[in-house]
């Protein structure tokens, strides 16, 4: 072809790509004239631009990844929002000022994108988990989240409400503003802070570039739990890449030598936060910025008083000389030891008020306490992240020592209990390195250290493991509460005393821990025991009775004999409701196991209208009782999931997987089930990146487990892979398909069900590959057994008759 | 800061400034660093070549350019660069494998083709070849592919990159895609 007729053809090509389809015929005619070479290529062109999509869009290597490549993503579109400008980088992620594209209204925000790395679904599984954290986080001076997604290319992003403002130092010096003024602002600060500490967050990463104050003076904090993910995502590496993570200026001891991380993290750096207002200097100077050296700097050295910084600095002139109790305030806030810091952020700000309102500072009992009694200290103060994991321990104590007022022995007993669990509470922080300070750090510790030290007193050694394991129970840590649980039970029985209230205890909860591990034989016996030694017991009912009738419906259910549970749960809910009431968070485990039962038995609008009756208490229940509504959400999610009403699913899901969330922690088993019913949600709604998104994440929390399911991550792999088939990718889907399948017929040759689908899931890859020869035999097969063991009527049924019916249409369209 | 480093990221200024002796300094360099750089990531061959084409480059942009004091038009153009020896590389790469396997080349079906996205196991033997005809064609287009599929630029850059305007770019790009993907598919 000569270039003249090359160019022709180009111009041709591309303005018939500007018509719709059908105006194209009769303007190529008219254009290429009577030049048959131009007229064939133009078509040429065109029929290879229809089914080009995605030919060589992606490069070999892509440049949003690299390092400094941020700047690709300037005018690109991230959902309603369009990159303006970048604000920010470093080597986790950007910062990119943006404003709605859609112009629905003027709004210029912050978009916040992670690099990401080589572990991709790691992170973005974090990132989905964060940012329900954050949708939490609703303070006045908290800048707040106001959407986030997933790019085309699968980087995640948050999207920030955007603060204009000066950071809180830059403000304080340019204002002038005056001791008072300044702590007036600090305090609105330390409001915030421990708002988020409340909701369990630690920011970690607090410092005056964090901390902005608007133009009519308001703080506002940045990077909430952005900094929590990041740093996390290091924990286990060596020091050096932690240390990149922060400042460390305002870098407590215990984060730069990578030990275990709490609240009282945060009430240093705003130790120092407050040290730099007050002075307009850092408490530590670094001469290099080597790891070593600021590990050395900000662990063993003293901070510089903060008088004689200021008198050495012209500039903080207005300020003036640091009164001696604010001082001590400040230095109490930045001492080495977290636990002997202020207790919380409010402690911390409490002293600041008694300073201004002339009262006596708690921070000059401390220095005096500190050298009277260390010991005492600490204990009084305790870890403040402790803190957070006291509520369940203290019920159960609370119990315990209740129980205990029969005798006076028992008196004594409950002493000891009480002494070991209190001290378990304000000691296991510093002990534990590299991870957050945890109610599993502590339990772990607890259960470790009670066997040993009561090695010899089976009767309190009983009394705890109950309690911890209990505790497990209702954190969904059900292995580690079928330990403790059978040592409690273990313990007694070396007392010779066989029904013991602490024996039936243990075995109703026991019963729970088996039944949610799927070991239901054993769980209906442990339940009927429990059932039969409860009655014994308690000729007037009890807590434990109920319990016990609990654990032994949901064995039943589990095993698949709804009708001879739905009785037992019945009658666990009614001696709940009268031992507890209906506000109680075991009523609403009944109301759940009784609705399962139900549903079980075919009933279905029973079942959910028990699920959404639970659902309904949720505003009117103690926090601690939430996870029921949490459970019953899921269930009504799936419930209506099954049956197809996508829309109305949704949304018990996601406020299913919010409260998990929230109480469970971000990586859970449960957080993973709900997330995979989301994903396979967002997949029969047809929002197929949506579901690739979430069963990704749903994948990486199964495989972070350390004894990962492997029924739950094959059943995603098959989610998974049909939503792949879906997108298009069934080369990708192929192998994963394979895999599970295999994994279904080697683990559980059983469940005919869940293989039947797994074939129906592959078969429907083999379609779109063009393999129907291999295709045929597994849809076959998947329809017979779908057919035989659900019904015609079964939407799954139905899915597998008309993916059959496809394949016969391919082969009479050959 | 190594030498080569400040050297590079030298060069890459003196080019934005419009120094035409600094391409055919910077090649040499930037090659030497991606075939040895290379070496490491190809040695174990896996199914994820756009994995380590993305680490391979990453790492040569790292180790040769001082990224906090380049701008973006800077960057394009290291890019630009790479892209041109990721190419090469690749290609041999490819070509080297299969001449291992010492069978017939593999022509694409249609179908294979159309997942071309979703494997990104694009027949780069297949896709040189053409390439190697599209310059033929039309220099201009062959170049855009050059540097947006092998060098990731974006439109934007590869239109900096090149001197010509962003439209132009689109423009070129649409239709040597299609141009390629039948010169692919016709074999």
């Amino acid at each position: 072809m000569i270039k003249s007729d090359w160019e022709r053809a180009k111009q041709i090509f591309l303005d018939a790509l500007e018509l719709d389809e059908k105006d194209r015929r009769s303007f190529v005619t008219a254009e290429c004239g009577a030049n048959p070479t131009i007229y064939e290529e133009v078509w040429a062109l065109l029929d290879a631009n229809r089914e080009n999509e995605g030919f060589i869009e992606d490069p070999v290597f892509s440049v949003s990844s690299a390092i400094g490549g941020t700047s690709a993503l300037i005018g690109k579109a991230f959902g309603h929002y369009r990159v303006l400008s970048e604000l920010g980088h470093g080597g986790m992620g950007a910062v990119f000022l943006a404003e709605r594209s859609d112009g629905e209204f003027d709004q210029k925000v912050a978009i916040k994108i992670v690099r990401p790395g080589l572990d991709v679904e790691h992170i973005r599984a974090r990132f989905v988990h964060e940012r329900q954290i954050l949708a939490d986080l609703e303070h006045s001076y908290i800048s707040h989240l106001i959407d986030g997604g997933t790019t085309e290319d699968g980087i995640p992003y948050l999207v920030m409400e955007y603060i204009e403002g000066t950071p809180i130092n830059e403000y304080c010096s340019e204002n002038r503003l005056s001791v008072k003024e300044r702590l007036d602002l600090f305090l609105k600060v330390c409001e915030a802070v421990a708002f988020a500490h409340r909701k369990l967050i630690i920011h970690r990463d607090l410092k005056p570039s964090n901390i902005f104050v608007t133009v009519d003076g308001q703080p506002k904090l940045l990077d909430f739990g952005i900094a929590k993910l990041l740093v996390q995502q290091n924990a286990g590496r060596a020091q050096q890449t932690q240390l990149a993570a922060f400042t460390p200026d305002y870098a407590s001891p215990e984060q730069v030598r990578g030990d275990a991380i709490s609240t009282s993290t945060d009430v240093y750096s705003l130790g120092v936060i407050l040290y730099q207002l007050l002075t307009d200097t850092l408490p530590y100077r670094f001469t290099t910025r080597s790891p070593d050296e600021i590990v050395r700097v900000i662990c063993d050295t003293d901070p510089s008083p903060l008088n004689r910084v200021i008198s050495g600095n012209s500039a903080s002139r207005p300020i003036g000389k640091v009164q001696a109790d604010l001082e001590r305030i400040v230095l109490l806030a930045i001492r080495k030891e977290p636990e002997r810091r202020y207790a919380s952020v409010e402690k911390f700000a409490d002293d600041i008020r008694r300073f201004l309102a002339g009262l006596p500072v708690t921070a000059r009992e401390d220095t005096i306490g500190y050298r009277a009694s260390k010991f005492i200290r600490r204990h009084k103060y305790g870890v403040a992240a402790a803190a957070l994991v006291s509520i369940t321990l203290i019920l159960g104590i609370i119990g315990t020592t209740w129980q205990a007022q029969v005798a006076k022995r028992e008196s004594e007993k409950a002493r000891r209990i009480n002494g070991f669990l209190q001290n378990m509470l304000g000691s296991a922080a510093p002990e534990s390195r590299g991870a957050d300070v945890t109610v599993k750090s502590v339990l772990q510790e607890s259960s470790k250290r009670v066997r040993q030290e009561f090695a010899n007193d089976p009767d309190v050694l009983a009394d705890i493991l109950m309690t911890i394991g209990k505790t497990y129970v209702s954190l969904d840590m059900i292995p580690q509460a079928e330990d403790e649980l059978k040592g409690a039970i273990a313990a007694r029985s070396a007392l010779g005393s066989a029904d013991h209230p602490t024996t039936a205890g243990s075995l109703a909860y026991l019963g729970i821990a088996l039944a949610y591990q799927g070991k239901t034989d054993e769980g209906e016996a442990v339940s009927r025991r429990a059932i039969e030694m409860c009655r014994a017991l308690y000729p007037d009912g009890h807590e434990d009775l109920a319990v016990a009738l609990f654990a032994l419906s949901i064995n039943l259910t589990h095993k698949g004999d709804p009708a001879a549970a739905e009785p037992y749960a019945a009658e666990a809910s009614a001696v709940v409701k009268r031992f507890l009431g209906e506000k109680h968070g075991y009523y609403l485990a009944t109301l759940t196991a009784l609705g399962l039962a139900r549903e079980g038995l075919g009933n279905v609008e029973s079942s959910e209208a028990l699920f959404r009756q639970v659902i309904a208490t949720g505003p009117d229940i103690d926090s601690r009782f939430q996870i029921y509504v949490a459970q019953a959400s899921l269930y009504l999610g799936r419930s209506l999931l099954r049956r197809h009403a996508f829309y109305e699913a949704e949304r018990p899901l996601l406020e299913s997987r919010r409260i998990y969330t929230q109480v469970l922690g971000e990586s859970n088993p449960s957080v993973a089930t709900v997330t995979q019913y989301i994903g396979n949600l967002y997949l029969q709604q047809g929002k197929l990146q949506k579901a690739e998104f979430e069963l990704r994440g749903c994948l990486a929390m199964l495989r972070a487990d350390p004894a990962p399911e492997q029924s739950e991550i094959d059943q995603t792999n098959v989610l998974l892979g049909k939503a792949l088939t879906r997108l298009g990718r069934s080369g990708e889907a192929e192998p994963l398909l394979r895999e599970a399948l295999a994994g279904r017929l080697r683990n559980a040759p059983n469940e005919r069900v869940a293989i039947a689908i797994a074939e129906g899931a592959l078969g429907e890859c083999l379609i779109s590959l063009k393999r129907n020869d291999e295709a045929e035999p597994l849809l076959r097969r998947s329809h017979e057994t779908l057919l035989s063991a659900l019904g015609a009527q079964d939407p799954r049924t139905i899915e597998a008759y008309q993916r059959l019916g496809q394949l016969t249409t391919k082969k009479a369209t050959r | 800061m190594t030498e080569k480093k400040t050297n590079v990221t030298q060069l890459l200024r003196d080019l934005e400034a419009g120094d035409k002796q600094a391409p055919e300094m910077l090649l040499p360099i930037v090659y030497d660093e991606l075939r040895r750089l290379a070496r490491g990531y190809m040695r174990n061959e896996r199914s994820d070549h756009t994995l380590q084409a993305t680490a391979l480059v990453h790492e040569a942009y790292l180790e040769l350019v001082d990224w906090k004091n380049v701008s973006w038009q800077n960057r394009a153009h290291f890019f630009a660069v790479a892209a041109q020896m990721m190419r090469k590389i690749l290609v041999d790469h490819a070509r080297a494998k299969n001449a291992q396997k010492r069978g017939p080349v593999h022509k694409l079906e249609l179908d294979e083709a159309v997942s071309f996205r979703v494997e990104r196991e694009v027949d780069l033997i297949a896709l040189d070849d053409a390439l190697a005809a599209l310059v033929e064609r039309d220099p201009t287009q062959a170049r855009i592919v050059e540097l947006r599929f092998f060098g990731g630029l974006s439109i934007e850059e590869t239109a900096h990159a090149m001197n010509i305007s962003p439209s132009t770019v689109k423009r070129e790009w649409t239709v040597a895609k299609a141009w390629l993907f039948r010169e692919i598919k016709r074999g």
